[in-house]
């Protein structure tokens, strides 16, 4: 499935972002546009997206990770297993694949939600034709164990 | 000695005009740095907060119950988004 780049600013670098929302149970997230950034390691996303408002996750004895962005500055996240639906560019469903997000309260990024290498890139096969201002997601085949 | 390629007969790669998804227009007026809530066909915006909680919940007030949300970067700025 193709999709083009997104552009916010008037003077901004087309970038290449995704609608995505997460599902836990009957529990879901409002779509949010998240940022496809393979130099993340796992999808990131607000706190909030945790909260009872939305995925009501209980992350009280969730694994926690440490990392850290260009800024250096450490942080900890909360990971827990999600569903996460990718959207079409009309809006339709895509495909919704179980993975891995990080959830983080002190996550300051300007793209505000990230896809990363282990829950995204780890399911999809990405593919950027940045000259032409588009992107390309493929889900990887099962692979059989 | 490496052969010269001589690239001046060879076909200029064929580029295939894509048009970008540009919401600039749109969310010209939205705060920097904030959450904004888009409505579902994202032509307007329909909320605006420091959460997108906040954002969301604005957005159901304006009777969008289907936003899509996303985070306003600083105008000007860069991303350099590595994270580990």
């Amino acid at each position: 499935m193709r999709f083009p780049y997104t552009k916010l600013f008037l003077n901004a670098q087309p970038r290449p972002y995704l609608n995505v929302f997460l599902g836990k149970g009957f529990h879901t997230s409002d779509v949010v546009m998240a940022l496809v950034d393979s130099g993340a390691d796992y999808p990131i996303f607000p706190m909030d997206m945790a909260n009872s408002d939305y995925l009501n996750l209980d992350l009280v004895k969730a694994e926690s990770w440490n990392f850290s962005g260009t800024t250096g500055l450490m942080q900890t996240a909360k990971l827990a297993g999600v569903w996460m639906t990718i959207l079409e560019p009309n809006g339709t469903k895509l495909c919704e694949v179980l993975t891995m997000c990080a959830f983080c309260d002190t996550f300051k990024m300007s793209g505000g939600v990230l896809l990363g290498q282990i829950g995204f890139f780890s399911c999809f096969k990405t593919s950027f034709y940045q000259p032409e201002q588009h992107f390309e997601i493929e889900q990887w085949p099962a692979i059989a164990v | 000695m490496n052969p010269v390629r001589d690239m001046s007969k060879e076909k200029p790669a064929k580029r295939e005009a894509t048009v970008i998804r540009d919401l600039s227009t749109v969310l010209k007026e939205a705060p920097a740095g904030a959450w904004v809530a888009l409505s579902a066909d994202e032509t307007r915006i329909v909320g605006t907060g420091s959460t997108m909680q906040a954002a969301a919940l604005q957005a159901q007030l304006n009777h969008e119950y289907h936003p899509v949300l996303v985070k306003m970067p600083l105008p000007g700025e860069g991303l350099a988004a590595g994270v580990r």
